[in-house]
């Protein structure tokens, strides 16, 4: 029987899976992908089977999403498991909210803005006009809102060290020391490469201590070489009171957030995302 | 968990969910409501939910009981204890 490995979670493990393949040794392996959450319509992804499932040597991936858990019951008994968390941190957005203004189309399955924000939300609902929004959400808007942003990152830093202790590979003292010098995220559910590529190393080395064909891997160098950006193309500005309550080094004000194929800075963002509010009708959100 | 009707801070937690996640008419939030059943509410939007409803009430929850709430009902409860000490 020929034993497969499976990795299982959001988006991101599909990232892992994509540099895991490239591991000398592995290129006769099969390596499936078992998504932890619904697809979008239009997105084919070809799951594992449960005989490839159950001739599985290695699972990679995150604890189990209560939306969709991994069936581990059809797991082999010799099966080798390595978990590790979904990168996710909100703290650079405190506002976030579903967007109920965002349209979904063949070209955005998840929507054109699907990464709402409270007072945009609140101010289409109260009947602003879209330049009077703009007005208020760049100059009195943050006095008006007040985001606790200690409270949100201590909330935060114990909501990742919880998650941590389920698993294999930690990976939250590496967002909370780092997270100010290092641009980690492009949104706050998709980390950027310098995280993800530094994950996946860790993710390699854990695996190491079981299979050899790991333990040969220069991981540094192999990481190096083939870490991805796979989520760079969706980047949501963060506010300039954010970056400067937390000192993001980083995040210049005159920043350029690359969206949807165009670049906007902070302003044009937001601009932008106020105009589709009104140009869209409601649909299901993210 | 007895039914909440007529409980003015259940019946505010349940607009400060519904403005966070913005589900469907057709979901109804009521004690018994876990974040499985509502389109949104994961692990990650939890800290979003949790500063909403801190705003809300004026008040801040302790850290050790925010994340082992089974459900509406429990998260109401939180709020009610804490509201009252």
């Amino acid at each position: 029987m020929t034993r497969s490995i499976v990795v299982y979670g959001n988006c991101q493990t599909e990232a892992v899976m994509s540099v895991l393949k490239q591991v000398p040794g592995l290129q006769s392996v099969p390596i499936a992908y078992y998504s932890s959450f619904e697809r979008s319509s239009g997105v084919e992804v070809i799951e594992p089977t449960e005989s490839t499932i159950a001739s599985c040597l290695l699972l990679l991936g995150h604890p189990d999403d209560p939306q969709r858990p991994f069936p581990r019951h059809l797991l082999p008994a010799d099966c080798s498991q390595v978990r590790f968390s979904p990168l996710d941190f909100n703290v650079f957005w405190p506002w976030t909210t579903v967007n109920p203004h965002d349209r979904r189309d063949a070209q955005h399955p998840w929507g054109s803005f699907p990464y709402g924000d409270r007072v945009i939300v609140d101010c289409v609902e109260k009947g602003m006009a879209p330049a009077d929004i703009l007005a208020y959400y760049l100059h009195d808007a943050w006095n008006d809102y007040a985001p606790k942003l200690d409270r949100l990152l201590e909330i935060e830093r114990r909501r990742l060290l919880a998650r941590d202790a389920l698993c294999d590979v930690k990976t939250a003292e590496l967002i909370l020391t780092n997270f100010t010098r290092q641009r980690l995220f492009w949104t706050r559910n998709h980390p950027a490469k310098l995280l993800l590529g530094e994950t996946i190393g860790r993710i390699l080395t854990v695996a190491a201590r079981d299979f050899p064909v790991f333990a040969e891997l220069d991981v540094p160098a192999f990481v190096a070489a083939h870490s991805i950006e796979p989520f760079a193309a969706l980047q949501v500005p963060i506010h300039p009171k954010v970056a400067e309550h937390f000192g993001l080094e980083w995040c210049l004000p005159d920043a350029q957030y690359a969206w949807d194929g165009r670049h906007f800075t902070y302003e044009e963002y937001f601009a932008e995302m106020i105009w589709h509010s009104f140009a869209s009708t409601p649909s299901k959100h993210v | 968990m007895t039914n909440d009707d007529g409980d003015e801070t259940f019946h505010k937690l349940v607009t400060v969910i519904a403005q966070t996640f913005r589900p469907d008419a057709s979901t109804a939030i009521g004690p018994a409501t876990t974040s499985t059943d509502i389109l949104g509410w994961n692990s990650l939007s939890h800290t979003i939910l949790i500063m909403n409803v801190e705003e809300a009430f004026g008040i801040e929850l302790p850290f050790d009981e925010i994340a082992g709430l089974a459900n509406v009902g429990d998260l109401a409860a939180l709020v009610r204890r804490v509201r009252a000490t």
